[in-house]
């Protein structure tokens, strides 16, 4: 331990990052607060977040309320955003049915992430056997149509928000593998990973320690771009009816009314507004990781 | 080189091995029995579980279950299915249909035959337009013109393809009425050579403009790194024109690992084609997977499946072939 408070012959990006006190002086959030973009990002997922969190605040109308007296409504001043065939209201239905993509999204992003941070970094520091094995199935998942696998394994597990989120969660992961296994790869050729070895590490504090702090910046630029990527697979499924089960609402599932060509054509709002909602967030959460990565890019001045 | 590609050929016999054994265990542990389903379709099961119409099934036709499943080779040990099902695959037999028991090759090459039209020729658009749009916002860096592009692929990175479609359809079938809705052709014409190019415009444009973004960020940030190289520098010392730098030295090596991305969004068209086929009523694999999908017929999905990871892997090994033939710099031992 005494020798980890010495004089750092071997600087790690990371300890010097800790040193500065206080998020908001922190070196990352001024470079991070210093874009645009990503500030406009911040602002658009935060009010989507807060919306989905207070829902039965924002959106009075039980988003499952059937009303056959009033539907197919336009937008109005007690239907902001129209109504159903059944007459319910789209507003509740879009913030409640974002409460379920955002949580499908972010569980399906910690799944992926979960996976391709584990077999990634062992693939990349362990080499040999386990490198060879994990990138061959890494090779394979690849070669397959990513979509219609996931149909696939949706089917065979049943329509439920678990299994959407699960389905995603396992079959996303290589492409996310392969990035932080690169990272590894150059990492452990690193000055601070030899200085560690040098004084008797052991591979577990060495993964721990230094491996995986410096690994953070990229995971989360990676799980923010996997939230919209994640989103909008979920959108897909649930568009096809194989997804979010109906009477729940989700961005998906409300877009697919407009598989009916009479509401394609005549109730632009059932389809538009989830879709415009939903596209709001996946820009947002994009935004947001473009940000993350210029932020946490050591190589862009500051 | 030749090595290398001969290993590179190899290589490939393991994968379609393991995607084949992947997609029919996969299917072959699904919970539930085929001919549930099977039964499901024909009977009237209102308010009963999967279980429960199995049993009344088996009560009242038990003879008849267990010959259907002898029929369709169900009752054997799941290696044995998958070393007959290969067999029956190499000599073109791909089996029926669970739902409807008719036969899945001749639907299917008429399906991959649609399929491969719609996604070659978007696929080639959104080449031209990644790599022409990408070239140009790189080489115009910070002008309105690199703005505008870099403002709209944001955009269109995060608009799903068939919400796309969606508002293709919407805007130029039904409000202008100057595009058809979906379909192959009309059947009033018969199908046309002008009837089915004016049928892809729009499947065409939707699919291609929302497949490019991918490559067009890809293609800018490698004529960017390249622009920066010293060897450009030198040409540009040498009193070279501006053109010759910029086809010649900037974009010829620019373009070389773009190659590899090509390769790498396949598995991304031919899995969005479930959604666009669905919404353009394109009778293609992608909408028969989403339909077989929906009636969990799995004899079909793992055809479709099968076919397009095998359509995957020979086009990325074409790719990889190409890229080793086009890029001097790395010797393959």
């Amino acid at each position: 331990m005494a020798v980890e408070t010495s004089t750092p012959l071997f600087e790690d990006p990371t300890r010097t990052a800790q040193r500065d006190q206080g998020f908001f002086r922190s070196r990352f959030w001024r470079r991070f607060s210093a874009n645009k973009v990503g500030v406009i990002g911040l602002i658009i997922v935060s009010i989507l977040v807060f919306l989905s969190a207070a829902a039965p605040l924002v959106a009075p109308i039980s988003p499952g309320k059937i009303d056959p007296f009033v539907g197919f409504q336009p937008p109005s001043a007690t239907h902001w955003f129209g109504t159903d065939e059944t007459g319910r209201d789209i507003w509740s239905r879009t913030i409640y049915g974002g409460r379920i993509s955002l949580f499908v999204g972010l569980m399906a992003v910690l799944l992926r992430s979960g996976i391709a941070l584990t077999l990634g970094s062992l693939s990349g520091y362990m080499g040999g056997i386990v490198d060879l094995i994990v990138q061959r199935i890494v090779d394979i998942l690849l070669a397959f149509p990513t979509f219609i696998f996931l149909l696939i394994l949706v089917s065979i597990l049943g329509p439920s928000i678990a299994n959407v989120f699960i389905a995603i969660g396992l079959l996303s992961w290589p492409s996310e593998a392969r990035l932080y296994r690169s990272r590894v790869l150059s990492l452990r050729q690193m000055d601070f990973v030899l200085a560690a070895r040098s004084i008797g590490a052991s591979n577990v504090r060495i993964l721990r320690r230094h491996i995986m702090p410096n690994l953070v910046g990229f995971a989360l630029v990676a799980m923010t771009y996997g939230i919209g990527g994640a989103i909008l697979t979920e959108a897909g499924i649930s568009f096809l009816g194989l997804g979010v089960p109906p009477p729940t609402p989700s961005w998906g599932n409300l877009i697919q009314a407009a598989n009916t060509l009479s509401v394609l054509e005549n109730f632009w709002w059932m389809w538009v507004a989830p879709g415009i909602m939903m596209i709001a967030c996946v820009l947002g959460f994009n935004f947001i990781g473009d940000a993350l990565r210029d932020a946490f890019d050591p190589h862009r001045g500051r | 080189m030749r090595t290398y590609i001969i290993r590179r050929v190899l290589l490939t016999i393991p994968v379609l091995f393991a995607i084949t054994f992947i997609n029919f265990t996969l299917i072959h542990l699904a919970p539930g029995d085929p001919l549930i389903f099977l039964m499901m379709q024909t009977d009237q099961t209102g308010g009963m579980t999967n279980r429960q119409v199995l049993e009344a099934n088996n009560n009242l036709y038990g003879d008849f279950m267990d010959k259907r499943r002898h029929e369709l080779g169900l009752d054997l040990p799941i290696p044995v299915q998958y070393v007959n099902w290969l067999g029956q695959l190499s000599h073109g037999d791909f089996g029926r249909s669970m739902i409807d028991g008719s036969r899945i090759f001749p639907e299917m090459m008429l399906r991959l035959k649609v399929t491969l039209q719609l996604t070659m020729i978007s696929l080639i658009f959104s080449i031209i337009i990644g790599i022409t749009l990408g070239t140009l916002s790189a080489i115009y860096q910070y002008t309105w013109f690199d703005s505008l592009v870099s403002l709209v692929s944001y955009l269109f990175m995060s608009v799903p393809g068939f919400f796309l479609a969606l508002v293709g359809i919407n805007i130029f079938a039904l409000k202008l009425k100057l595009l058809p809705i979906g379909r192959v052709y009309d059947a009033a014409t018969g199908g046309t050579l002008d009837d089915r190019l004016f049928h892809l415009i729009l499947p065409v444009l939707v699919i291609g403009l929302s497949s490019s973004v991918g490559l067009l960020r890809y293609t800018r940030t490698s004529v960017l790194e390249v622009m920066r190289e010293d060897y450009v520098n030198v040409a540009r010392a040498k009193g070279l024109p501006e053109r010759v730098i910029r086809f010649r030295h900037i974009l010829r090596n620019a373009l070389v690992p773009v190659v590899t991305i090509i390769g790498h969004e396949l598995p991304g068209v031919f899995g969005g084609s479930a959604l666009y086929e669905t919404v353009f009523l394109w009778p293609g694999l992608g909408q028969w997977a989403a339909k077989a999908a929906a009636s969990h017929d799995f004899a079909i999905m793992m055809v479709v499946i099968t076919v397009t990871a095998t359509l995957i892997v020979f086009t990325n090994l074409f790719v990889d072939i190409i890229y080793a033939v086009i890029d001097p710099r790395i010797s393959y031992s």
